[in-house]
């Protein structure tokens, strides 16, 4: 496989984010995907929001939040919004 | 909202309190949510699989380690992962069960112990309850002597139910087994409602075989569940293939036959693998179940006319109640019927419930915060008297 087939083949999934920097020439012998950080923001803004769904069971059925809950509320959606901003300057810069 | 097409997103954990009987210990931790975001892929945990090609074998993610910790965690020497509960019933039917071999069972089994011993052509045989709807040693012995005497054959096989699903009610399951034991029957510990909300040592109790349910009582989805065995077992239920196909010549490695091969291969096994720690602490916390749990079952027979028909007080969180001299009255003349009931619970918030039944009906507290179990008590207790039935 070329340089020039792994270039086509990054582009050819779509996603404006995923380049790749090819290390090697005759061989290519790795891979570094540029975008690593937009992966695990959404992976870590599906964790926070997950963690945010458990909080809404643990309170269900009226969802009255304790003071330590509001806490833990309140950083979850600081910490999911860094997450949405890793996203933004990763997909949209 | 939808999740796709014409699935509606499921949120009757995040908008109610579910008391379902059999969907309390099933709910699935963070952890076991998040594993599943990342492994929802077909075969997602064979990224790594290499020589010799076996799911236990799987060192990323720690496949084999988690089949290790399950083994230790119920006590027992050998253990695998399999699609339900049932399926482990069925493995060890097979490997011992042979045509026209009566096999125990108790008059509390599980429906699907009944169709694994029938798929091998086996006769079930039930050891009858007690009044107060338990199994005891002293019936076993009797049903062992009976079969003997009808049959002239030893049961290979003895399926006895830790918890039973009717009742919720706690068997006293290492002296029935001494019993079976007495007479070189194996016995098959069915923890379907017991391994992973509550204490189980496999070997305390004494059993041969040990079957969980992941989706019943281990935090993981469906279908999922555990095998676990004593060593001297391990070889005849977990036996290799020894097939050689007769014209390509082809033979299979150390594919388990009464596995199928590979069992669980996507979010059952990591889903169950995720919350396994979270299941293995959460047993020792086992009292504040029953606490909640009791405290349920002491607001309903405040309720005049209302029956705990399980056994009291509570062994298990799984409750069955009879309210046929209580909400069923009231449904009699109420313009809902017996509809009244859910619908009442679902205006607090509280499902779970078979919509209709105000006769007898089961409920399950595992897992509610003690909030949540204290909401319950007193909504059963607003809806009696909002109904005229009188609460002492």
């Amino acid at each position: 496989m070329s340089q020039k087939d792994l270039t086509v083949q990054g582009e050819c999934v779509g996603v404006q984010s995923i380049r790749y920097l090819i290390v090697g020439f005759s061989h290519i012998s790795m891979v570094i995907l540029v975008s690593k950080p937009a992966i695990d923001a959404v992976f870590g803004a599906m964790f926070i929001l997950t963690d945010i769904r458990v909080l809404l069971r643990k309170t269900a059925p009226h969802h009255v939040l304790d003071p330590a809950q509001k806490g833990e509320a309140e950083a979850l959606l600081a910490g999911l919004e860094k997450q949405v901003e890793v996203l933004r300057r990763e997909l949209l810069a | 909202m939808k999740c796709a097409g014409n699935i509606e997103v499921r949120d009757v954990e995040e908008s109610s309190i579910n008391i379902d009987p059999i969907q309390a210990g099933g709910r699935l931790t963070p952890e076991a949510m998040k594993a599943i975001i990342a492994y929802g892929d077909g075969y997602s945990v064979c990224d790594n699989c290499r020589k010799p090609f076996r799911l236990d074998y799987i060192r990323t993610p720690p496949i084999d380690v988690f089949h290790r910790d399950l083994a230790r965690f119920l006590n027992l020497d050998v253990a695998r992962v399999v699609p339900g509960a049932r399926r482990g019933f069925q493995a060890v039917a097979g490997t011992y069960v042979g045509k026209g071999d009566p096999v125990l069972v108790t008059a509390l089994s599980h429906y699907t112990e009944i169709l694994a011993i029938e798929g091998c052509g086996g006769i079930p045989r039930e050891i009858p309850r007690s009044r107060d709807n338990l199994i005891t040693p002293d019936a076993t012995a009797e049903k062992i002597e009976e079969v003997i005497r009808e049959t002239g054959k030893t049961p290979p096989l003895l399926f006895l139910d830790h918890v039973d699903y009717a009742y919720g009610n706690l068997h006293p399951v290492a002296e029935i087994t001494k019993v079976a034991h007495g007479y070189d029957i194996p016995v098959l510990l069915n923890g379907a409602y017991t391994v992973g909300i509550m204490p189980v040592d496999g070997r305390e109790i004494g059993a041969d075989f040990v079957v969980g349910s992941g989706h019943k009582s281990m935090a993981a989805p469906a279908p999922s569940g555990v095998l676990a065995v004593r060593q001297e077992r391990a070889g005849e239920v977990f036996r290799t293939t020894s097939a050689r196909t007769d014209v390509t010549g082809r033979t299979f490695g150390i594919k388990e036959v009464e596995m199928m091969g590979c069992t669980l291969m996507g979010v059952t096994l990591l889903g169950m693998m995720a919350s396994f720690p979270a299941v293995r602490e959460r047993v020792n916390h086992w009292d504040r179940e029953l606490s909640n749990a009791q405290r349920v079952v002491d607001a309903l027979r405040r309720i005049e006319g209302t029956v705990i028909q399980s056994q009291y007080p509570r062994a298990h969180t799984l409750t069955r109640v009879d309210t046929t001299r209580s909400f069923d009255l009231v449904a009699e003349k109420h313009k809902k019927k017996g509809f009244f009931f859910s619908s009442s619970l679902k205006a607090k918030g509280i499902v779970g419930i078979i919509p209709g039944a105000t006769k007898v009906w089961k409920f399950n507290t595992y897992g509610l915060t003690d909030a949540q179990a204290g909401y319950v008590a007193e909504a059963f207790l607003e809806i009696a008297r909002e109904n005229g039935l009188s609460v002492s």
